[in-house]
């Protein structure tokens, strides 16, 4: 599998076979070497026993010229002579076959060569004693002689040709050995090689079969794939183009017809056409687009489009060059058919607009509340202030009360205001967090408070608090109003006591959170021995302007503890109310430790 | 040695709170001279007339007609003849907007008008006892605002 990395399944198959067909050659040409040299053996056998078979002859003809030399001598008839002049041929035609058969072995040629020469001084003697044959007369000593020494030469050649055929004998038999290893080792290369064949074949096959195989499933995959991006495309509103820059040559994928509300392969995929169906007024910016997209950066335009059904579609394109390896360049392009997103940002807009005028309408109210409401206001006040002592007494018991009572009316219209500012400037944008020791934010806040502090006598103990990342001012106003509200709403000759209580949590201790647990809060919780609440206002409490106690007993404008839930929902936190009518009220904080 | 009248100059649009001012004043017994302006523009041909007597300290109201207090303020900080004027804002608002920028435009101190007589009498009383000239150098954000 690892090879399958390094080389493609082609490149190995060549590689396979260019191997095996060298094997192939390799195994053929010793097979053939095998065969050529068994046939070489085979033929210096024959040869061998050939040579045997002829030196008998030589022998025989030898001894016929012998005899007829004999007779010839013994009756001094030439008919006699017949044979001899016969076997001389037949003597000279052997010794020239036997010599060719021997070939070229030095040892074996010497052999023969000394035959040849005892066979030729036999032949000269016989020469000799034709010549002289006449003059010979039995028991002759001289003729005995002849004899005796033509019979001595014989017995040579005998033992030579005995010799001659010991020694072909031995050769032959070492022939037939290796004649014999030869044929047992040839079959063996011989089926060697068609093992070898078929095995290779085999391979071949299941390779081949194997790779099929893969490709077929491959195929399928690419086919699922296609039919998976086809699918996508159209439930997406997406398609997707390719340009071949050298080529010219433009390939739309069907979606794009289908975003055009053109039939599939409908009109011609050419860039001219592609750019007929862009808006007249959006064609030179596509143009730029399709242009700039050549230096391989992406490139993104938004443009419209006529349909073919003549209806007018926002796109978004995305353009980028890509080089294939075959040194190619091709610009793929990602359409988009962004019109409902194009229209509900649209309509994202207005409302932001809408949204924005509402927003500064509500700012110059605050403007109107902060200046223009507050002034008449301050007048008022001021004029009741100025109303002198001396001239209060002329006016009736009533009128005093009624003057009072305006006063008072519009000290609580002046704080309410004072709240309300307050409350709205929370909406601002000007959260600045900081990391803050919360220590610090209690005592400026103990600071502010000082002069109710000590009216009232108020003992305050709390928790050593961290130091976490806030809007200082926010938080310094959520413990001033805390404590206020605590202050405000003691009982009635009890000096006011309130304890704060630091613990780290984790945010499934949290009642009515929807955050997930692991998240860790900051939980301070400011209890008082105050008049309390019914625990069925727990919520209310928070809503502005809602008081559960009647303005004449106590002051309040029922916006402090909306800020308080206010600044810590601004903060990623809540904040919830626990109380019994006259068993105090605990205020919960709860600030993220991780912001 | 009879020390100098003490010249003050009020900017404000409105009557009521000019008339507070005046009375105040009177009813503090102190050797004051008080001139009125009812807006920015006859704000600044005030203090362009030569003729004027330059005062030791100008309340300016923000909220005025024509051209408001900030604008006021900017075109005093920018003449070299008034730059050195002693500014007090004296206004309704008590937004931190407000008193910031004012802050930035380098007024000396900044006024939220009381509500009370009395309280109006006593700040009176204590501004004018200061020496902002002197207090400059040490002005800080924290105390700009002017509280009792």
């Amino acid at each position: 599998m690892k090879l399958r990395k390094y080389f493609s399944p082609s490149l190995l198959l060549t590689v396979a076979f260019v191997l095996s067909v060298f094997l192939l050659f390799f195994i053929a040409s010793i097979s053939f070497k095998q065969i050529k040299t068994m046939s070489e053996t085979q033929q210096s056998i024959t040869h061998s026993l050939d040579v045997r078979v002829d030196l008998e002859r030589l022998f025989s003809e030898l001894k016929d010229a012998e005899s007829a030399n004999r007779a010839y001598l013994l009756t001094g008839d030439e008919r006699y002579l017949q044979p001899y002049d016969y076997s001389h041929v037949s003597i000279n035609k052997s010794l020239i076959a036997i010599s060719r058969k021997i070939g070229l072995d030095k040892k074996r040629k010497d052999e023969f060569e000394e035959l040849y020469r005892m066979i030729n001084e036999r032949f000269k003697a016989f020469r000799d004693s034709r010549i002289q044959g006449k003059k010979y007369k039995p028991h002759d000593p001289e003729f005995l002689a002849e004899m005796w020494r033509g019979k001595l030469i014989m017995d040579k050649i005998r033992m030579q040709i005995n010799r001659i055929v010991e020694k072909e004998g031995v050769i032959l038999s070492a022939q037939q050995a290796e004649h014999e290893d030869e044929i047992t080792f040839t079959p063996f290369t011989s089926s060697f090689l068609v093992i070898f064949s078929i095995a290779i074949f085999v391979i071949t096959f299941f390779t081949l079969k194997s790779n099929l195989k893969h490709l077929s499933s491959l195929n399928q995959k690419l086919k699922l794939t296609n039919r998976t991006f086809e699918n996508a495309e159209r439930i997406g509103q997406t398609a997707h183009w390719q340009y071949d820059t050298k080529k010219r040559e433009l390939v739309l994928s069907d979606n794009r017809y289908r975003l055009l509300a053109a039939d599939i392969g409908g009109f011609p995929s050419d860039v001219e056409t592609f750019l007929k169906f862009v808006h007249p007024s959006d064609r030179k910016k596509v143009e730029e687009c399709f242009d700039k997209s050549r230096n391989l950066s992406a490139m993104t335009v938004n443009y419209r489009v006529i349909r073919a059904d003549k209806k007018t579609r926002y796109f978004s394109t995305t353009s980028q060059l890509m080089q294939t390896r075959n040194g190619s360049e091709i610009i793929i392009g990602i359409d988009r058919d962004v019109t409902s997103q194009h229209r509900s940002t649209i309509k994202l807009e207005q409302k932001n607009d809408e949204l924005r005028s509402t927003n500064s309408e509500l700012s110059s109210f605050n403007h109107i509340v902060s200046h223009d409401l507050q002034e008449p206001m301050r007048k008022i006040q001021m004029f009741i202030s100025r109303i002198d002592e001396k001239d209060l007494e002329n006016v009736s018991e009533t009128s005093r009360s009624y003057l009072f009572r305006i006063q008072s009316s519009a000290n609580r219209a002046q704080k309410l205001i004072d709240d309300l500012l307050v409350y709205t400037r929370l909406n601002r944008n000007d959260k600045r967090p900081e990391l803050t020791d919360l220590n610090e934010l209690l005592n400026n806040a103990k600071v502010d408070m000082a002069q109710a502090i000590e009216e009232k006598q108020a003992l305050i103990v709390s928790d050593k608090l961290p130091t976490i990342k806030v809007t200082p001012y926010q938080i310094e106003q959520l413990f001033v109003n805390l404590i206020s509200n605590s202050i405000k709403y003691a009982r009635e000759n009890v000096r006011p006591e309130i304890g704060i209580i630091y613990s780290l949590v984790d945010a499934s201790e949290i009642p009515d959170s929807k955050k997930p647990a692991g998240k860790k809060f900051h939980k301070i919780a400011f209890s008082d021995n105050g008049i309390g609440f019914e625990p069925e206002y727990k919520n209310r409490i928070f809503v502005l302007f809602n008081r559960l106690h009647d303005k004449e007993q106590y002051s309040g404008t029922g916006i402090g503890l909306a800020i308080c839930k206010k600044m810590a929902e601004s903060h990623g936190g809540y904040i919830f109310a626990d109380g019994r009518p006259g068993q105090g009220a605990t205020f919960t904080l709860y600030l993220p430790a991780t912001p | 040695m009879k020390p100098v009248k003490a010249k003050i100059l009020l900017a404000d649009d409105d009557e009521d709170d000019r008339l507070f001012f005046k009375d105040a004043l009177e009813s503090l017994k102190m050797d004051t001279e008080v001139d009125m302006v009812h807006d920015g523009e006859k704000l600044l041909e005030y203090l362009e007339d030569d003729s004027n007597e330059l005062p030791h300290i100008l309340f300016l109201d923000l909220n005025m007609p024509c051209k408001n207090g900030f604008e006021c303020l900017d075109a005093i900080r920018q003449s070299t003849r008034l730059k050195d004027m002693t500014v007090a804002i004296y206004s309704t608002s008590g937004d931190d907007r407000d008193i910031e920028t004012a802050f930035v435009k380098g007024a000396n101190v900044y006024i939220r008008k009381p509500s009370d007589f009395d309280m109006l009498k006593k700040t009176l009383s204590e501004v004018l006892n200061v020496d902002w000239q002197f207090r400059t150098g040490g002005l800080n954000k924290d105390t700009f605002l002017f509280s009792i």
